[in-house]
Order: structure tokens, then sequence, then C-alpha cells
């Protein structure tokens, strides 16, 4: 019976003929992280800016071997204020210390205080920002209200008053550091730029605690530390690095403006802030390298990172078209 | 509405005493009084009772909280004292800063916004577009330089490489203070010239800032759905982009606009004092060298407020301009 209304067919296909891809349905598999790479190759500001980003980082890091000279090689005043040359490449200063060399060492400090920052405010943002957008209820608006309060004041006036604290504080030297260390920079600049990331998670965070996923997990009797780990870290790793990947550009820019107005590291160490601060009392006397120079690598740096920030954030987002 | 209104004023004190109280706090912590009142009077320092008397004089007695009520009490009923260095009446000297600060501000302002979402809404309008990718650029290059770089990169150009090409014997354009030195009264010419390079500087932030905000709001309004029901009706394209698309993205960025006032005199202060300003950034920044309190903490107070209080427009305006908005 069964043999006559079902006719035995042959369902085996000839072994070189694959069903999928005769009816086109072949696709590679990409992992997610490739796909961000993909992504992020295809931006291509960002890949400018990695490549830049990374030639001077290396020369930065590199800086004793490949800056010309020392960080504090003074060649005395009969050598000071050169323009460019074969020797001085970027000019001399009023000691005739030479720009280049000075910058290479100064951007450790800029790229230090820029890095540090961004971990240091990144990782105390998410932790808090988790806090909030997980736990819910008073802790979150406790902390919505405070953020709401730090958000809108002018980050430059909270900066200048708390780097002023250690001035005259004992307590305040302990806490954020010596007044002119990197420690203090560091300390202050992630004090004012934790209160974004920690907006940011806890706004990622409450999106998909309600994802029907966590709410499976939930009801397999995952703990809460297995859907931390396993879900909602995972998940808002995008916007942590992206948020960190912008907080190193503003450290930047903010360690060079206080120490340009003398309210950074100690003008004695090279920094792009103090170089610049330096050569702001000979802007008329038409020493124009001192300004140009470090106002160039100050720009260029930020700029990269502003770009590989905006690529990432391109890159972590799988929503982004593909095929664009 | 009115409910919404009142509740949300209702907020903004609390949050206002709490943020004087702490700024009040972290001000005095930061320049101690009592040590910069013996720094500019070096005489007194071996004299406890007037250093006492000082302490008495200035309600600088008793515990934090007390201080700040008696000082907030002064302030409200318009007594700023006297600043430190030179014993000068705080409010004339402050007047005048505000009314530079407010000048600069303003024009700023106008010019960046003007500039900014101009270029916003074409770039959206062309999107992908040679001038697109041009103004995304020019927007990251001064989105990341910092306001200080390009005020001095400004000052060099215009004092020394332009002066040194045209071989004029003064600056092309002014790059230092509101008039120049010796000047009396106003004159509207030379207010324009000195005003040029310093709004340059922060109308740069202003430009780059929201042409992104602008463009970004204009895109995702152009690809809703409403915008695809005007065209289907029939509505000319020109009605279309003006009537739904330019007014619906425009809610957003008023919002941005009020907030960001924090951005803006953080701009303020760092252009001031380059271009020596005779503003409220000027006037920080040489209160602070001498740690003169009672000269910088009216300011504080003053910045810190008219941030809450634009918060608090702009939470209103949003509820106003977006009927969709819940009054929660």
């Amino acid at each position: 019976m069964a043999d006559t209304l079902n006719p035995p067919i042959d369902t085996t296909l000839p072994a070189e003929v694959d069903l999928d891809e005769a009816e086109g349905l072949v696709a590679e598999s990409v992992s997610p992280t490739r796909m961000a790479l993909r992504r992020y190759r295809r931006h291509k500001p960002a890949m400018i800016a990695t490549i830049v980003l990374g030639i001077v980082s290396l020369a930065v890091l590199f800086a004793p071997w490949v800056a010309p000279y020392g960080e504090n090689e003074i060649f005395g005043a009969k050598e000071g204020f050169q323009s460019p040359n074969s020797k001085f490449w970027f000019g001399s200063d009023s000691l005739g210390r030479d720009l280049l060399s000075r910058m290479l060492y100064g951007g450790r400090v800029s790229m230090l205080v820029g890095i540090a920052s961004a971990l240091s405010a990144g990782i105390v943002g998410t932790i808090i920002g988790s806090i909030a957008g997980f736990r819910g209820g008073r802790i979150d608006n406790t902390l919505m209200r405070f953020t709401d309060v730090f958000i809108g004041l002018p980050l430059l006036v909270i900066l200048i008053i708390m780097r002023q604290l250690p001035e005259t504080q004992d307590w305040a030297r302990i806490a954020f550091g010596e007044p002119g260390s990197i420690r203090l920079m560091v300390t202050i600049i992630s004090l004012v730029t934790w209160v974004t990331t920690a907006r940011l998670i806890r706004g990622q965070i409450l999106s998909i605690k309600e994802k029907e996923y966590i709410e499976s997990a939930r009801a397999i009797g995952a703990s809460d530390w297995h859907i931390i780990s396993r879900h909602l870290v995972p998940n808002t790793i995008g916007t942590i690095v992206v948020a960190m990947t912008f907080i190193v550009a503003a450290a930047i820019g903010l360690e060079a403006t206080l120490s340009y107005f003398g309210l950074g590291i100690d003008p004695l160490r090279a920094s792009w802030g103090t170089l610049l601060a330096s050569s702001g009392n000979y802007i008329s006397s038409g020493y124009w390298w001192l300004v140009l120079f470090p106002s160039l690598i100050l720009l260029i740096t930020i700029m990269c990172v502003n770009f590989i920030g905006d690529g990432l954030r391109d890159a972590l987002d799988p929503r982004q078209d593909l095929q664009k | 509405m009115l409910r919404f209104v009142i509740r949300r004023i209702a907020w903004a004190i609390p949050i206002l005493l709490l943020v004087t109280f702490l700024t009040f706090w972290a001000v005095k912590a930061g320049t101690d009084p009592v040590a910069s009142y013996i720094r500019a009077n070096p005489r007194v320092g071996a004299q406890p009772e007037k250093v006492q008397a000082y302490r008495e004089a200035n309600g600088l007695v008793g515990s934090l909280p007390e201080q700040y009520f008696r000082w907030l009490g002064n302030f409200l009923t318009g007594d700023w004292g006297t600043s430190i260095k030179g014993n000068r009446p705080v409010w004339p000297e402050l007047k005048d800063a505000l009314a530079n600060s407010l000048v600069l501000g303003s024009v700023s302002v106008a010019v960046g916004m003007t500039i900014g979402l101009l270029v916003g809404i074409v770039s959206a309008l062309r999107q992908y577009s040679k001038f697109d990718t041009a103004a995304t650029t020019a927007a990251f290059a001064g989105i990341s330089i910092p306001p200080f770089v390009s005020a001095i990169l400004l000052q060099v150009f215009f004092a020394v490489t332009l002066t040194a090409w045209l071989n004029t014997d003064s600056p092309v354009l002014p790059v230092a203070g509101v008039y120049p030195p010796g000047h009396q009264g106003f004159d509207l010419g030379l207010r324009i010239k000195h005003l040029v390079l310093p709004v340059t500087v922060v109308a740069i932030q202003i430009i780059a800032v929201y042409s992104r905000y602008m463009r970004a709001s204009l895109l995702e309004v152009k690809n809703s759905d409403y915008m695809r029901t005007a065209r289907a009706k029939g509505i000319s394209e020109r009605k279309v982009v003006t009537r739904h698309a330019l007014r619906n993205s425009m809610i957003p960025i008023v919002t941005v606009a009020a907030v960001d006032i924090g951005g803006i005199v953080g701009g303020l202060i760092i252009t001031e004092r380059i271009f020596q300003y005779k503003g409220t950034g000027d006037y920080l920044i040489g209160a602070l060298g001498n740690g003169d309190f009672p000269q910088i903490m009216p300011l504080m107070v003053l910045i810190v407020s008219s941030v809450i209080i634009m918060n608090l427009l702009a939470d209103i305006t949003y509820a106003w301009l977006d009927p969709r908005i819940r009054l929660g």
C-alpha cells in the first residue's frame, strides 16, 4: 500500500552536487569578529588613522631609540631657536634642545595619560553602569541623578577646580597625586569622564536585560554572574571599547589644555601640552616651529583616535549593512 | 504639561543647592581663602588676631554647612564681598567680565550655529557627496583640535606669518584684548576686529559638533515612514524637506544646544585666556592664580546655575516640541 502511494524516489543526490549550493544558499560561515574586522577595514578614514596612529605610537614608544637626541639634551643658547634644519629636523627651543626629540618623549606622557585615563574611567564606568542597569531601583536612580548633575557642568571648570585641591589639601595629595604628576592628571581626568561611560553602559544593559535570551537564561536557572559574564558583558563590549577610545582622545586634549595653562603636568617635563605652553611665550617672536609641530602632532593624534573610535563604532554594530 | 513643568522646577532646586554646596566645598578646599589672604598680605601672617578677624569678617568660622548657608545668604542678598587681592568689591569686575563673555559667547553661538546647521543640512541632503565627505572630515578635525591649539595657531598665522607676507607694521587682525591698549569708550569697528579671532576659535567647535548632530538628525528623519507618506501624498520635495524633515530634525538639536552650554563655557574660558579677552575665563584663571575665593565663588555659582537652568529649559522645550514625549 504504502509503496503505491509513495513511489520510492531516489532521495540521494549525486555526491558531487550540493543541494544548497545548487539553489545558491551556501553562505560562508563568518564569525562576528571577522565580520566586524571586515567592516572596520572598509571604513577608510579609520584604516588610515590606524596606520598613522600606529606609526606615531611606535615612534613615541621607542623614543629612546628613535629620537635623535635625549629628552633634555641641551646644546646651549648658541644653538637655540634654530628653525628646522638638518641637525634639528623640527628646530630647537630657547635652550637649544631638539624639538623633535622632546616631542617624541613628550608623546609618552601625553599618550600614557590618554590610555591610563581611558582604562580607569572605562573600568569604573562599566562597573558602576552595569550595576545600575542590572540592579535598577534605588541604586540606579541615585546614580542617574548624580550623573545628571555631573554631565552638564563644564568639564574644564571642574578639572581646574579639582586640580587645585592637592595644592592645599593633604588628603587630596594622597588620593589624587602630587601637583604636576601624571597620576594627578589621570585621576582627575578619569573622575570627570567615567560618567559618560557609566550612562552608556547602563542604557545598553537596561535594553539587553529585557531580551528574550536573558529571560530564557534565567528560566533555565542561570546565576546572575553567568548572565552578566556570558550575555551582558559580551553584548556591551563594543560600546565599552568605543567609549574608551573617545576618552583617550578627550584625555589627550584635556592634558594638553591643562598643561598649557600651567595646571597640568610639571612644566619641566616634556608633554605635548607643556611643549606648547613654553612655546606660547614666543608666538610673536616668529619661532613658528615651536608652535606648529607640537600642535600638529596633537591634532593628528587626537583626530586619528577619533576616527578609530568612529570606525570601531560602525564595525561593532552588526546592523551595519554589509553590502553598502 | 503645567504639572510636569512644576515638578521639573521643584527637582531643580535641591539639585541647585547640592551642586552649589559641593562647589563651595571644592572651591574653598582648592583655594584655601585664609592661606590666600596671608599670601596677599604677608605682614598679617605673624598676627593671628588679624587672621582671626579676617576669618570672622568673611564668615569662615563654624562647620562647613554653617559657612555655606552664611555664604548663600550673603550671595542671595547681593553681598558678594571683596577680593582677597587688592580688597576690591567683587561685583563690578565680575559684571564687566560677564558682559564681555556674553558678547563673545552669543556672537560665537550665533555664527557657529548658523554655519553648523547649514553645513549639516546640506551634508544630509547630499549624503556621500563630495561636500558631505569634506564637511565630515573638517568636522572631525574641528572636534579633535583642542580650542587652545586653534587659538595659538590663529595667533601665529595672523600676528606673525600674514604680517610678514604682507609686510604690514601691525598684525592684520588684533590677537589680544577687547580693545587696543589704552583705548577709551566704545568703538564698534575696533570691537568687531578684536572679536574676529576669538569668535572663530569658539565657533569652530560649535560648527564641528552641530554640523554632525544636524546631519545625523536629518538623516534619521529622512528615512522615516512619514517622509515617504508625505512624498506619496504628492507634496513637493521642497515642502517635504522644509515642513516635515527640517522641523522634526530640529527637535533633538534644541535639546543638545541647551545642554551644551557647559562645552561652550569651557571653550570660552580657554579662548579668552589666550586672547587676553577680558571675560569670565580670563577672570577665572586669574583669580585661581591668586587663590581668590570671593572672586571665584560667585562666577562658579553663576556657571553651575545656568547649566542647571538650561537643562531644565531643554527638558521643557523638548516636551513642548514633541508631543510624543511622555511627561513622566
